[in-house]
Parts: C-alpha cells; sequence; structure tokens
C-alpha cells in the first residue's frame, strides 16, 4: 500500500473517530465495568433534548445566539477597521491592541475584563458574554483583514475610484462581491472562536449563561459521560456543517482571492 | 478637451516625503493633449508615487496639479478623469470580459442600450470578442492587458496613467500589446503618461520624453535631447549593441 494512502487513512482516521465515538456515546446508557465500550443502545435520550432535559436544547439555542451574531458583525466590523487601519500612518501601533486578546489564554483575558463588566453590569448576562467574545472574534477578523487589505484589496479599491467610482460603488461592485470566499473563511473562523469558548462564558457567565461548553464540562464534572457526549455531539455538528459548505462553494475563492 | 499638442496636464514643483525619505523633489512636467510622455526610470526613483498623486490616491507636500487648465491638486480620484492603471492587469474576478469593460460606464448609470453598444464596440477594436463571457481566470496576458485597456479606455478619461502595464508580460506579447497601445492611442487620441524602467519601451512608446532619478524629474525638448543624455542610458545601449559586430 503506498505511503500516501496509509497518511490519507490515519488522517481520516482522526479526523472522523472522535465524532464517531462521540456518537456511540450519546447513543447509549449504560457503562458497566469491565466493558471497555458503554453498552444499551438507548435513543430516546436524544428526545429528552427536545423536552428540554438538561437544558442541552436551551444551551444549543444560546450558544447559536451568541456565536452566529458575534460571527457576523466581528467579520463585517473587522473588514472595514482593517481597511481603515491599513490607511492610516499609525497602522503599527494600533496593530499592537488588534494582537493584544491573543496574547494571554480567554480565561485571563476574561479575569481582567472582569471588573469592568462588573461595573457596568454585564457580568451573568447573555450580552456581557456576547460582548466578551465579540472582543477576540473582532480582534482575530482585524488581523485577518489587515494582510487582505495590503494587497490586490486595496489596488481594486483604488481602481474603482480612478474609474469614477464612490467608495459606496467601491465596496458594492467590487471589493464585497470580489471578497466572499475571505469574509465567508472570516465568518467561519470566528464562529469557531466563539463557538467553542469556554472561558468567557465561564468567567463572564457567572454560571448564569449556560453555552455548550460549558455544558460539556458540567456534565462530565458530573460523571454523565452520555449527555456530555451529547453536547459534544451538538457541539461539533454546526463546525462540520459549516466545514463542509467552506470546502464545497468557497475554498476556490479564497485560493483566487490570495 | 485642449487641441492636440497643447498642454493638457501641468505639473509645478510637486514635492513628496515619507518620513524622512525624500521621495518626490519639485517634479515639474507639461504632457500634450493626444501625446504620451514615456517616464525612464529604476525602480524605487519615484515613478509610481508620481503616478498615485497625480490619480489622487496619495497626498502631496508641495506643488500643483493643472489637468485642461483646471486646478485638480486636491481633488478626489473619482473627480480627476485620470485612470490610473497597475503593472498588473487588475481585472474585476467575479466579473466576465464583458462586465469589466462595461465596469466604468455602470458607474456612470448609462443606459443598458447603450452599455451594450459601447461594449460590443470596443470589444470589436481589441479583437476580443470571442471571449466576451470568459471570467478573467480563462484569460491569457495578453487578452487581460487588453480588457484592462478597454475598460479604462471606454470611459474616455481626460489622461491615462500607466504604471508599467507590459511589465508582467512575456516578450512577444508584450511588443504585440506595445503595438496595440500605440495604434488605439493614436486612433483615439488619447493623452497618456507612461511610466517604464525598460529603455526600449519608453522609446517605442512615447511622443515625449522624461528620466527619473531619485525623486527628480529631467523633461527633454525633444527625442534626440533624451537620447543623447548620458544619464538615460541610451548611448551605453547603442555602444554595446554596436560593439558586438
Amino acid at each position: 500500500m503506498p505511503i500516501k494512502r496509509i497518511i490519507t487513512g490515519l488522517f481520516l482516521l482522526g479526523a472522523f473517530l472522535p465524532p464517531i465515538v462521540l456518537l456511540y456515546f450519546s447513543l447509549t446508557s449504560r457503562w458497566p465495568l469491565p466493558d471497555i465500550l458503554p453498552v444499551g443502545f438507548d435513543p430516546a435520550l436524544w428526545l429528552s433534548i427536545w423536552w428540554g432535559a438538561n437544558g442541552l436544547l436551551k444551551a444549543t439555542v444560546l450558544s447559536a445566539i451568541i456565536a452566529f451574531p458575534v460571527a457576523f458583525l466581528s467579520t463585517a466590523l473587522g473588514f472595514i477597521t482593517a481597511r481603515a487601519l491599513n490607511n492610516s500612518p499609525r497602522r503599527e501601533g494600533l496593530m499592537f491592541w488588534a494582537l493584544l486578546p491573543f496574547a494571554m489564554s480567554p480565561v485571563i483575558l476574561s479575569l481582567c475584563l472582569l471588573y469592568l463588566f462588573l461595573a457596568l453590569n454585564l457580568v451573568g448576562s447573555v450580552s456581557g458574554v456576547f460582548l466578551a467574545q465579540m472582543i477576540s472574534s473582532f480582534a482575530y477578523a482585524v488581523i485577518f483583514f489587515t494582510a487582505f487589505w495590503s494587497g490586490r484589496a486595496r489596488s481594486l479599491e483604488e481602481l474603482v475610484y480612478t474609474l469614477g467610482g464612490t467608495t459606496w460603488q467601491a465596496f458594492k461592485g467590487v471589493l464585497i462581491p470580489a471578497s466572499i470566499g475571505p469574509l465567508a473563511f472570516c465568518f467561519f473562523q470566528t464562529f469557531l472562536l466563539s463557538w467553542f469558548q469556554y472561558g468567557m462564558p465561564l468567567v463572564i457567565g457567572a454560571g448564569k449563561v449556560q453555552t455548550l461548553p460549558v455544558k460539556v464540562f458540567a456534565f462530565l464534572g458530573e460523571a454523565s459521560p452520555h449527555f456530555a457526549a451529547m453536547a459534544g455531539v451538538l457541539l461539533i455538528v454546526p463546525p462540520m456543517l459549516l466545514l463542509w459548505f467552506n470546502r464545497k462553494y468557497l475554498f476556490e475563492d479564497i485560493t483566487h482571492a490570495a | 478637451m485642449p487641441h492636440k499638442g497643447t498642454p493638457l496636464l501641468e505639473v509645478k514643483n510637486l514635492s513628496k516625503a515619507y518620513g524622512r525619505e525624500q521621495v518626490l523633489n519639485g517634479v515639474s512636467l507639461t504632457v500634450a493633449a493626444g501625446k504620451t510622455m514615456a517616464v525612464l526610470g529604476q525602480s524605487g526613483c519615484g515613478k509610481t508615487t508620481l503616478l498615485k498623486i497625480l490619480a489622487g490616491l496619495e497626498g502631496l507636500d508641495n506643488g500643483e496639479v493643472i489637468l485642461n487648465g483646471q486646478q485638480i491638486t486636491a481633488a478626489p480620484p473619482r473627480g480627476r478623469g485620470m485612470v490610473y492603471l497597475y503593472q498588473e492587469a487588475l481585472l474585476f474576478p467575479h466579473l466576465n470580459v464583458f462586465d469589466n469593460i462595461a465596469f466604468g460606464l455602470k458607474l456612470k448609470k448609462m443606459p443598458d442600450g447603450e452599455i451594450s453598444y459601447k461594449v460590443e464596440e470596443k470589444l470589436v477594436a481589441l479583437g476580443l470578442e470571442q471571449h466576451a463571457h470568459k471570467m478573467p481566470d480563462q484569460l491569457s496576458g495578453g487578452q487581460r492587458g487588453r480588457v484592462n485597456f478597454g475598460r479604462a479606455l471606454i470611459i474616455k478619461p481626460k489622461m491615462l496613467l500607466l504604471d508599467e502595464p507590459f511589465g508582467a508580460l512575456d516578450t512577444s506579447t508584450r511588443a504585440r500589446m506595445q503595438n496595440l497601445f500605440t495604434d488605439v492611442a493614436h486612433a483615439e487620441g488619447i493623452s497618456t503618461l507612461f511610466v517604464t524602467h525598460d529603455l526600449k519601451e519608453a522609446l517605442l512608446m512615447g511622443d515625449t520624453f522624461a528620466h527619473m532619478e531619485g525623486g527628480n524629474l529631467t523633461s527633454y525638448a525633444s527625442r534626440d535631447a533624451f537620447i543623447n543624455a548620458p544619464e538615460t542610458g541610451v548611448m551605453t545601449e547603442r555602444d554595446f549593441w554596436q560593439g558586438l559586430d
């Protein structure tokens, strides 16, 4: 067997085995000793989600309510901010502020923000978690688009101006349609940043904002592997769908834009 | 539009510095209507900065830019009537050839019928009628260059600012594009400021000539003066080729 096939096989195994194991755990209800794997096929556990049991449905909706707007807003604002940053003579100094959130872990960043959010009465609220996640996602989007604007995008914009276009026409007619790939890619990345975020909902949410990652850790803490696996499956399905969508429809656009 | 040969673009004492680096140092030049001025200069001599300032894409520290008798020093790029073309044919990647060429006319909100007529006419003039519905990544380098020119020429700019537009092409495509541009420029009476680091290209494309070095620009009264000036390197080049005999 050629080595390339072995490597591909190992890669596919590494990619698909964890979700399959998670799915298997979520469809079983018992794990008696000394069995290596759980037993007792019980898909009814999944139905309990719809009855509101264990707060998984609420956590999924809450995570989506936070992650989708965070991704959309941070991508849109990052696109515009990076353009302004690139045209600024103080670009280098301002970039420091965009890189700062990544100089520390999300939990440490959350602790740094805690006093401010307490003063603003945002701790323990969905809006507080949303704002905290916007900080790191927005910073990521700014860094992502700064490189983008220093290349062809800026030249395309200038070309529209000399052809007689306004800023609005440049964005509507060229920059946004020609940047669909990078915009979607950034949306995907910022969605992942927010969707998988554990530290910020934990600290800023103060136990009152139970997103999916918080639920996963809570179930693990309670030694409920089947519910933790269900939460894990719910956690990885949306990113996998987005990844498939990115690969199928947008990868070509991104490589062209680069 | 002024008559052919009368001054169209006048640049007076233009200066620009980036921090402590003086990029343009009191540049003055005149381009006559319907003529091409070729500016010869090595990389980093300030050619691109000069063109970008004239297009309104960069600010200037001192100096004046007068186009067709009107002061445009502080005018925004869209109000200048000057199209700046990059070294690379920057076609809009999401638009086909037809829509790329039609782009400037659509910005002016021209009626669709009129746009179609003008674009079809331009496609034929540039030999692109078979490629109207192709996307930019389906075109050769020469075809992309022609679309780039068509998109600029169709809006009838007062002036074209060309920043080594054939620099990315192979030798034979480059020669074809030089001929095509010369023919189109003379047929349509286009005024052009053409910057290049290629001596032969400068001589082929220019009606008038200038040389740039270290942010300073020297204009020459005639083709002979340009050829005979030691700083342009024409004589050195000629001696080299003659020395091969």
